[in-house]
């Protein structure tokens, strides 16, 4: 039921590009300029070219099996125990990605918006939109999630605005003197940045396209966009902050918001946040949706209750969610929902050398 | 029935419940005062709040309400804000923030750093120096001329886009202490009659008060010198030929001029020996658009436009020489040389101590004035 129609290469350069950007675009490069400082737009860069081979990871492995999803395709490569322990994971994987998530943004509004707005309030209703959208299917999600590209392009416009007008161009100079090796370095909290194109190891045989290739095509585009997105966040806050005074603004961008007077709307970072709720609950809900065909494919058989599963997710989701209010406990879980992003992307290629491996095997 | 009932249910979920700001309840702050009280060494806060009285349909007569506040820190006193019977008040659209010029000497950034961090205050307005007795400037002029805050406002908004002299925000005023190459001028005003004028400029170097202030005319040359210079504003004075000054009686040898700059490059040139500081060329290109140049208009023949462009070009240089010792001597770079050469010519920044350095700079301007618009014969 949940999966029976296809979704368009469209709709799935939407899926991606709202999965990928997220509650990072408000930092960014405070974390990718620790090292690179005014050369963070490299690592940013770097992190967008290391995304794309992870891409190309997952597509081939994707290849592989084109009629299955990675939850049924897994058994084969694995077997049956292994494989269940992979759903296993990747469901609390996916689980965990929303809560970062939505403690991550609810910590947001509470700081800079809602402050009196009880924290455990802010995450409830995050995550009752998310398990609701996340409880219908593959393509009523991407519809959704096309919607709410048009709110992404105002935040975008907002951002551009703001971030001209005063600033200076001699902030981004001399080009490269940080060095290869820190470029290199602060293109890891960059590529954490990237994180939601492993979305394709579940919509790979749920895309309709004449050849499997224009999936590929498609990925690419979508985080060349994201890669392009964030490329020009890093512009922006490099032109407005010098490599110093980054060092003491966290959020860049909130500040950058802040900054822009226009007669119309005094507090322009209010609004942002506001409208950037809707970005970050799409990441939210894939994840949670994500999560619920996992731990469908727990057990010998497929638990086909979806909006259950999904339901009871987000129940748990909020129930460790609410113990994050302190932001000392975000810094620590940020960190090791990091450390286990680093491991859930080395699977995929375990995969697929596995399958390679098999394959010749079988052959010989 | 269900579907009514989780909606009814998660109506207290709505975070208006809490987070709610009704408009009437608040005092909207439009001028915010900082002073620095020398004898006591306490803080006051002047808030200076409009309110609408008898509003109609469009109209309505404005008061102003002013708040005065004491405490040992800037915080402390903001804080007191919430004791009074006229709280509570929100910066959120606060029009200027006023510094008095002990306030302003008194390391004023330690004092005002935590508004960044502030939520819903306003990091984004103008913040000016107030030159004389800003306390009893705030306490008198506001109830007297009830269009005050807003000319205040207004007057802001034009010197920032007449190119007049840029608008420094308190979020540039925070973040340049913590970079050593972004020095600032912040706008001095003074009370006029029932109003403020703009005085000059006072110069701070890392968030620090040099105690150095640029006037009128040295606030024009850091203007064009910045290759900012373009707008609507005239430039105004009289050129001393062969270096003696007319007497005032001898109207037919005065040389009064006027113009507006149509174009404005500037840029720099760096020539460095072995062990010796750079010598530093500015190259300032202006296009005018004349409107007096000491004949009457019929007479700005090619001839005189040529010679009085000569002229221009060797007074705009004098009046910038002054001003940029004036700026040297403070050590304070506003001209961003310390930038130009970090991001330009690494290798001459590496081998400069730049506080100790800039000072004792050669810095020599040159100035390229084009008169656009002579008769054509």
């Amino acid at each position: 039921m949940i999966h029976l129609k296809k979704i368009s290469i469209n709709q799935l350069i939407c899926l991606v590009i709202l999965t990928q950007v997220g509650v990072s675009v408000l930092s960014i490069p405070y974390a990718e300029s620790r090292r690179s400082g005014y050369d963070s737009w490299m690592s940013i860069l770097i992190g967008g070219i290391l995304a794309q081979v992870v891409i190309m990871i997952i597509y081939q492995l994707g290849k592989r099996y084109p009629d299955q999803s990675v939850q049924q395709y897994v058994f084969t490569i694995l077997g049956k125990p292994l494989g269940s322990i992979f759903n296993l994971i990747f469901a609390l994987y996916c689980a965990q990605s929303s809560v970062m998530v939505v403690i991550s943004y609810s910590d947001v509004l509470n700081r800079w918006v809602l402050f009196q707005t009880p924290f455990f309030v802010l995450i409830g209703i995050s995550l009752v939109v998310a398990a609701y959208i996340a409880s219908s299917t593959l393509r009523s999600i991407s519809t959704i999630t096309q919607s709410i590209l048009s709110m992404f392009l105002i935040c975008a416009v907002i951002i551009f605005i703001s971030g001209m007008g005063k600033g200076d161009w001699r902030n981004f100079m001399p080009i490269g003197t940080h060095g290869i090796g820190s470029i290199l370095k602060d293109s890891i909290p960059a590529f954490w940045a990237y994180a939601g194109y492993e979305l394709l190891l579940y919509v790979f045989p749920f895309v309709k396209c004449n050849k499997k290739k224009d999936i590929l095509i498609a990925m690419s585009i979508a985080n060349g966009l994201t890669t392009f997105f964030y490329l020009l966040i890093t512009i922006i806050v490099t032109y407005n902050f010098s490599e110093n005074q980054l060092n003491t603004v966290t959020e860049p961008m909130v500040y950058i918001l802040r900054k822009f007077r226009w007669p119309v709307v005094q507090s322009l970072d209010i609004l942002f946040m506001t409208l950037w709720l809707s970005i970050t609950t799409v990441t939210v809900y894939v994840y949670l949706f994500l999560s619920a065909r996992y731990f469908a494919y727990v057990g010998r058989k497929e638990i086909r209750k979806h909006p259950l599963i999904v339901w009871i997710i987000a129940i748990i989701c909020f129930a460790i969610g609410i113990w994050f209010s302190d932001r000392q406990y975000i810094f620590k879980f940020s960190d090791y929902h990091n450390k286990v992003t680093m491991v859930m992307i080395a699977v995929p290629t375990i995969l697929l050398l596995i399958s390679y491996v098999r394959e010749k095997v079988a052959r010989a | 029935m269900k579907k009514a009932f989780i909606l009814l249910m998660l109506l207290p979920l709505l975070t208006g419940c809490w987070d709610r700001l009704p408009l009437r309840k608040l005092n909207l702050v439009d001028v915010a005062g900082f002073d620095f009280n020398k004898e006591n060494g306490e803080i006051e806060l002047h808030y200076i709040v409009t309110k609408l009285k008898s509003t109609g349909q469009g109209s309505g007569e404005a008061t102003s309400q002013i708040t005065k506040l004491k405490g040992s820190s800037l915080v402390e006193t903001i804080g007191k804000g919430q004791y009074t019977d006229q709280a509570p008040f929100l910066g959120i659209t606060t029009g200027t923030y006023m510094m008095s010029e002990s306030f302003a000497s008194n390391d004023p950034v330690s004092s005002l750093d935590f508004l960044i961090q502030t939520p819903y205050s306003s990091i984004n307005i103008p913040v000016v120096v107030f030159e004389g007795d800003m306390a009893k400037f705030l306490e008198t002029v506001p109830k007297a001329n009830n269009e005050f805050t807003e000319n205040l406002y207004d007057f802001n908004q034009a010197l920032e886009k007449n190119n007049i002299i840029p608008n420094v925000s308190m979020m540039q005023l925070i973040l340049s202490k913590e970079d050593p190459l972004t020095d600032i001028a912040v706008p001095v005003m003074k009370q006029s009659e029932m109003g403020v004028e703009l005085s000059g400029a006072l110069l701070f170097r890392q968030g620090l008060n040099t105690e150095t202030k640029l006037n009128k005319e040295q606030v024009q040359m850091m203007m064009l010198m910045n290759g900012q210079g373009v707008g609507k504003q005239r430039y105004t004075g009289n050129i001393q030929e062969n270096g003696k000054e007319p007497p005032p009686t001898d109207k037919k040898n005065k040389n009064n001029y006027a113009f507006s700059v149509k174009k404005d490059d500037s840029r720099f040139k760096f020539t460095s020996k072995a062990n010796k500081l750079p010598n530093v060329k500015l190259i300032v290109q202006i296009k005018i658009n004349i409107i007096d140049l000491g004949k009457s208009f019929h007479q700005n023949k090619p001839d005189y436009i040529n010679h009085m462009e000569k002229e221009l070009s060797k007074h705009l240089k004098d009046m910038a020489v002054t001003t940029i010792k004036t700026m040297q001597k403070a050590n304070c770079d506003i001209l961003g040389i310390g930038k130009e050469l970090k991001a330009h010519q690494p290798e001459i920044w590496k081998s400069l101590d730049w506080r100790k350095d800039y000072p004792r700079m050669t810095i020599e301007p040159t100035f390229d004035v084009q008169i656009i618009n002579s008769d054509v014969e």
